[in-house]
């Protein structure tokens, strides 16, 4: 234990980045989830009341939380491997990871067209990976 | 799912949301040029004068402006639409991020990142008719 631990802190564990980039895409993409979830059925972007009630809630709070640190978590993984297979890793894990948490949590619906919306994101998104090594 | 009107509303509030975080982004990199390469000694030796000289520019307060209110307009947009499609909204930030880093940073687009950008309008226009709008 005590030498992976210190494998870990010289960052020399094997997958290092492709594991923070599955972990930054989870966080990503529960945070549009769970920030759904904590909105007050009856909120109203223009009204301050709606926001101090969102911004009270815990469930809220995490997924704006969690969106936050899903960020440096990919710049992390990006020093541990290849931009090109790590980009694409992270977004296609949080578009997914967003889809069946809403259909798990939110009862929303898994239709064919946003599949296929969310496979051509993924491709978008794997062609901009591929130049930014 | 919601009326196509309010559904068109709430996907542009989340689509300009996206638009305005992605802008902002770049503006980060521009406050780490004075540092130059950010490594962990460095840090070490002068935590505070690391951060003042990236936190105390006006592209970083440009840059928390811009985050703040994407979000703002983005939980907007969230309110009305499904979290499956707001969420995968948020790769619009990839369209104005290239846009401000290409023309404020200077960095040249490929031809490859020119096609990622048309996939990726694409994949958010079938969302956009996934969540209803019409």
């Amino acid at each position: 234990m005590g030498g992976f631990w210190e494998r870990l802190k010289k960052g020399e564990v094997r997958g290092l980045g492709v594991f923070c980039a599955l972990l930054s895409g989870v966080f990503g993409g529960l945070a549009p989830t769970l920030q759904k979830m904590g909105l007050p059925a009856s909120f109203a972007p223009g009204a301050a009341a709606g926001w101090a009630t969102a911004l009270s809630n815990p469930v809220f709070l995490l997924g704006a939380i969690l969106g936050i640190i899903s960020v440096p978590i990919l710049i992390v993984a990006f020093s541990y491997g290849k931009a090109s297979v790590l980009f694409p890793v992270g977004g296609g894990t949080g578009y997914i990871t967003t889809l069946f948490s809403a259909y798990l949590l939110l009862g929303e619906s898994i239709t064919y067209l946003k599949l296929v919306g969310v496979a051509v994101i993924i491709l978008g998104v794997s062609l901009l990976g591929r130049t930014a090594d | 799912m919601p009326h196509p009107q309010k559904a068109m509303i709430a996907f542009l509030l989340a689509f300009a949301g996206a638009l305005l975080m992605g802008a902002g982004a770049p503006l980060y990199k521009k406050c780490t040029e004075k540092v130059g390469k950010i490594s962990f000694d460095k840090f070490a030796r002068n935590p505070w004068g690391m951060i003042s000289s990236i936190v105390f520019n006006l592209p970083f307060f440009i840059a928390l402006a811009c985050g703040g209110g994407g979000w703002v307009l983005w939980v907007s947009g969230l309110s009305e639409l499904e979290a499956t499609i707001a969420g995968p909204t948020l790769a619009a930030m990839y369209l104005t991020n290239l846009a401000v880093a290409r023309f404020y940073l200077g960095e040249r687009l490929t031809r490859r990142e020119g096609m990622g950008l048309v996939v990726i309008i694409l994949g958010i226009v079938l969302l956009a008719l996934a969540g209803g709008v019409r």
